[in-house]
């Protein structure tokens, strides 16, 4: 149990991380956006790029945070019912709930990854005013779902062992 | 035998009417008509099982029996059979267009392999209309191009943009609209068909005939091993199908074509501008044109296909 | 076993899974998953489950609900808030219920800041419940109004909401954001009104307020909504003058909140950059994870055949068209008590939108009906999302069932918005229709 709640604790400290990489990133985007209009404006040149590196920085930002957003129980829930079971039900309800994020996630991460294999095996690029390969994107869409069913195992353990969730930033509902 | 419903995954809206919606419809009609009832096709409308760039991975995993696959998104995927694109602008109109992509797939096997190395078989072509440019300020010759920022897509656009000495810029589809109203672009490559289904044509009010020549297009595809297990009356079926859907296709997108222009000298009031072909040419010698141009042909000799002859097919005819 | 038996086993689990606390966004892509895995197989199942994540968040469009929401954490972080719930309640104070209508008002400007009803809700619960509980207000009322009042900020523009609608439709999103103005304006009205009427008929529910403001103080407050006035001229104008398109409004008005921000707190300090960061991607991800997973639900649906005969249904009815939207309008409110406002917007529109659109209906109407359906769902029991975060927010000062109990002139009002919007299409049609 002491040593589940160090690698819950050091797995969120990674999580944090990437959810800041994820905001610096939607920042970034914010700035490029606002630059493409001005520069539009003023002399008459539009940031070349700025559709291909936006719609290719989104995928980034939320796979980068899925994960970080379980940990903080962002994602809904309904325990209307659930808080009403008794204390053993409630547990089998959560370990079940727990899996059934493993299960999804660590299916849809083994299926992105073929994706992104594939897309790396042609070379596959994001052609538009400027060219980059776009495979590096789908891998990260394929590491953040991996991060995600992560995040549901050790969420499974820890409720299994007993271990209490925080109700996070409140958007837990109940 | 026994009857089958094959399901067609679409991202086409049911209520488009456009000549793509009808066309598909019309072919799923005479699929039943021409098995005498024995089969028929169930169609996905709207993207409702798979979005456009879905549709290619969906079909051969089985998802879907028929659909619809957008070629131009999928170069890396598809080279040969995106070989058109590569090639903006080219001499063929739609028809011609669609029977070269017969002629391709009958002369060189390799354009079916790379499909089926997808697990994926294309029984019919379904090409784009002939494009021009359509802009909100009149363009008379390659001279007033200087400076316009025109809408620029896919992997041949933006090189021709910037060799015509105009900005291209990447805007979405469904965004080109508000962009052109907004000033944003100036122009978007479009043929008329399209311009009215999109009503591009609503705020963009002149039509320069920049001779683009029609691209390619949607490939009509199966799951390769539902095509497989078709009995040979059914496959022959399919493949007849396939080839009077070019007929039938090109005949309603011209339908559409003169009836939007029709539209357009009446209550539209879009203004239709000829445009001096060789301003067009005049850049075809440009070193970006030329390096799209050549990106094909590597790609292409590498899978074992003559492209430099092929790519000629391509040329337009020196003017006498 | 016939498909349209699977999807109807698949929407049962669906309810079930829900039920049993699992995670929405988990529920609808697990049953999606398994149910296409039983109608065409495990590989195409994984097919799908390998596209759809990437394919649906790869889209220029889909930023703008981050940067939307950007934008609504920047503006609580600038003090927007604070500045205009001390503006309404100055003038408006004394009224009858004064206090909750100022909330109202207060938060129709606000959302004209925020994309997200959930981040409206948020900020007036902290701003203007423990005014009004101190100052002697039934619980209830406070709690409800305040829940209520979120949703206005996904009628006015900018709206998260909104653009998912436009991108699940094919609609044209800066006509739709626009459409959204003048309705979030006059649903505000309306429930400041619900209101009135329901402390004039139970006065006690909230006492007058006795201080009175000077015109002096008055008119000083009016400069705290000064830089609100100016994201409204750059939002509404810039989208209604054709200066720049949504995805620019979303970078743009995130821009200018972020500017008010640090203006406010003098330096970047203050703003606390990396917990506003951390807020936006993180909502973003609920938002996201929620719509992608409905969307392979939605797929399922399409495939079992279920989505066509229901559709088919509604469309074969021999009877009034509005009949047809009242029977729409009815299972929405009943899947709205249950869902969450994308998922239900991603799961029901393939069926929903072809019917209405073959019926004569405007898109662009439709779609604000449609989203203000929704906002209802998002306070009803028992899954108001807007409920839950006002009692969350209210650091237990209200519990669940007070703020449940407050709703039902709200949501009476909402009732008699939608006739409103029924009988008078122009209200939500005015502007796009007028648009440059
Ligand atoms: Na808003
Ligand atoms: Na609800």
């Amino acid at each position: 149990m002491h040593k589940l709640e160090t690698l819950r604790r050091r797995y969120g400290a990674f999580l944090s991380l990437c959810g800041t990489a994820a905001g610096v990133l939607i920042f970034a985007v914010m700035l490029l956006v606002v630059a493409n209009v001005a520069m539009r404006y003023l002399f008459n040149r539009p940031v070349t790029g700025t559709l291909e590196l936006t719609e290719s920085a989104l995928p980034l930002i939320i796979f980068m945070s899925l994960a970080l957003t379980q940990m903080h129980g962002g994602h809904i829930k309904v325990v209307l019912l659930t808080r009403r079971l008794p204390e053993r039900l409630a547990r089998a309800a959560n370990v079940l709930a727990m899996l059934a994020g493993f299960v999804l996630f660590a299916w849809a991460a083994h299926a992105g990854w073929m994706m992104a294999a594939k897309s790396f095996a042609i070379g596959e690029l994001e052609r538009g005013s400027i060219r980059f390969p776009i495979w590096p994107v789908k891998f990260a869409v394929c590491f953040g779902l991996a991060l995600l069913a992560v995040q549901y195992l050790l969420d499974a353990v820890w409720a299994a062992l007993g271990g209490k969730f925080g109700d996070g930033s409140g958007e837990v509902m109940e | 035998a026994q009857a089958d419903t094959y399901k067609w995954i679409t991202f086409k809206p049911q209520g488009a009417g456009d000549a793509q919606a009808v066309t598909t419809q019309w072919l799923v009609d005479e699929f039943a008509k021409r098995t005498e009832g024995m089969h028929s096709i169930e169609v996905f409308w709207g993207g409702s099982v798979a979005k456009t760039r879905e549709i290619p991975e969906a079909l051969s995993a089985g998802v879907g029996d028929f659909g619809d696959i957008i070629t131009p998104y999928f170069p890396d995927l598809l080279p040969l059979n995106n070989a058109v694109g590569f090639f903006i602008p080219q001499p063929m109109n739609s028809l011609e267009v669609g029977q070269f992509m017969e002629k391709m797939h009958a002369t060189y096997p390799q354009f079916s392999a790379e499909l089926e190395n997808q697990n994926l078989h294309a029984f019919g072509f379904r090409p784009l209309e002939d494009y021009g440019l359509l802009c909100t300020k009149p363009v008379k010759s390659a001279a007033d191009m200087k400076g316009l920022r025109i809408r620029s897509y896919g992997f041949a656009y933006p090189k021709l943009i910037e060799a015509l000495g105009a900005s291209p810029v990447s805007i979405a589809t469904s965004e080109a609209y508000e962009a052109l109203q907004r000033s944003i672009i100036d122009c978007t490559p479009i043929g008329p068909a399209l311009a009215r289904g999109w009503k591009y044509d609503e705020v963009a009010k002149y039509y320069v005939e920049v001779p683009l020549g029609a691209s390619f297009g949607h490939l009509l595809a199966m799951n390769l091993d539902s095509y497989n297990a078709m009995d040979d009356e059914t496959r022959g079926v399919i493949d007849q199908l396939g080839k009077d859907y070019l007929v039938e296709y090109a005949r309603v997108l011209d339908e559409d074509a003169a009836r939007v222009r029709e539209l357009w000298k009446g209550e539209l009031g879009v203004e239709v501008i000829p445009f001096p072909k060789e301003d067009l040419l005049g850049v075809l010698d440009d070193a970006g044109v030329q390096e799209v141009r050549q990106e094909w042909i590597g790609k292409a000799d590498a899978l074992g296909v003559p492209a430099e002859e092929i790519a000629e097919s391509f040329d337009f005819d020196t003017p006498s | 076993m016939s498909s349209l038996l699977i999807g109807g086993i698949g929407v049962a689990g669906l309810f079930g899974g829900i039920l049993l606390g699992i995670n929405v966004m988990v529920v609808l892509g697990l049953v999606g998953a398994f149910g296409l895995a039983s109608i065409v197989g495990v590989k195409a199942a994984t097919a799908m489950l390998g596209t759809v994540f990437f394919d649906t968040t790869h889209s220029f469009h889909f930023s703008v609900i981050p940067l939307f929401l950007l934008m609504g954490f920047f503006a609580m972080r600038a003090g927007l808030g604070e500045d205009l719930f001390e503006a309404t309640t100055k003038w408006l104070g004394n009224l009858r219920g004064g206090l909750a209508i100022s909330t109202t008002l207060g938060a129709a400007a606000f959302g004209a800041a925020s994309g997200s009803s959930v981040g409206t809700a948020t900020v007036f619960t902290k701003l203007a419940l423990p005014q009004m509980l101190d100052r002697g207000y039934d619980k209830s009322l406070a709690s409800a109004s305040i829940a209520i009042a979120g949703t206005l900020a996904v009628m006015i523009p900018p709206s998260a909401l909104v653009v998912v609608y436009g991108i699940l439709t094919d609609s044209s999103i800066g006509a739709l954001l626009i459409a959204g103005f003048l309705p979030g304006i006059v649903f505000a009205l309306v429930l400041c009104l619900a209101i009135w009427l329901t402390v004039l008929r139970n006065p006690g529910l909230a006492p007058r307020e006795s201080h009175r403001f000077t015109l002096r103080e008055k008119l000083a407050s009016l400069k705290l909504a000064g830089p609100l006035v100016l994201i409204i001229l750059l939002i509404v104008a810039g989208l209604y003058a054709g200066i720049f398109t949504p995805t620019e409004a979303g970078g743009i008005g995130a821009f200018a909140t972020f500017l008010l921000a640090v203006i406010r707190h003098r330096g970047l300090a203050g703003v606390e950059l990396r917990r506003t960061l951390l807020e936006t991607i993180q909502t973003s991800a609920m938002i996201f994870g929620i719509l992608i997973c409905a969307l392979v639900f939605s797929k399922f649906l399409a495939l079992s055949g279920v989505a066509n005969a229901v559709g088919g249904t509604l469309a074969g009815l021999e009877v009034n068209r509005w009949v047809i939207v009242l029977l729409v309008s009815l299972i929405y409110l009943a899947l709205g008590m249950m869902m969450d406002a994308p998922a239900l917007l991603a799961i029901t529109l393939p069926i929903t939108h072809p019917v209405m659109m073959d019926l004569g209906f405007d898109p662009i109407w439709f779609g604000i009906f449609v989203v203000l359906l929704v906002e209802i769902g998002a306070v009803t029991p028992p899954v108001g999302i807007n409920c839950f975060v006002v009692q969350s927010a209210s650091n237990g000062r209200v519990s669940l069932e007070q703020v449940f109990r407050g709703l039902l002139p709200f949501v009476l009002a909402g009732f008699a918005m939608l006739v409103l919007l029924c009988l008078v299409p122009q209200i939500a049609l005015f502007l796009p229709e007028t648009m440059l």
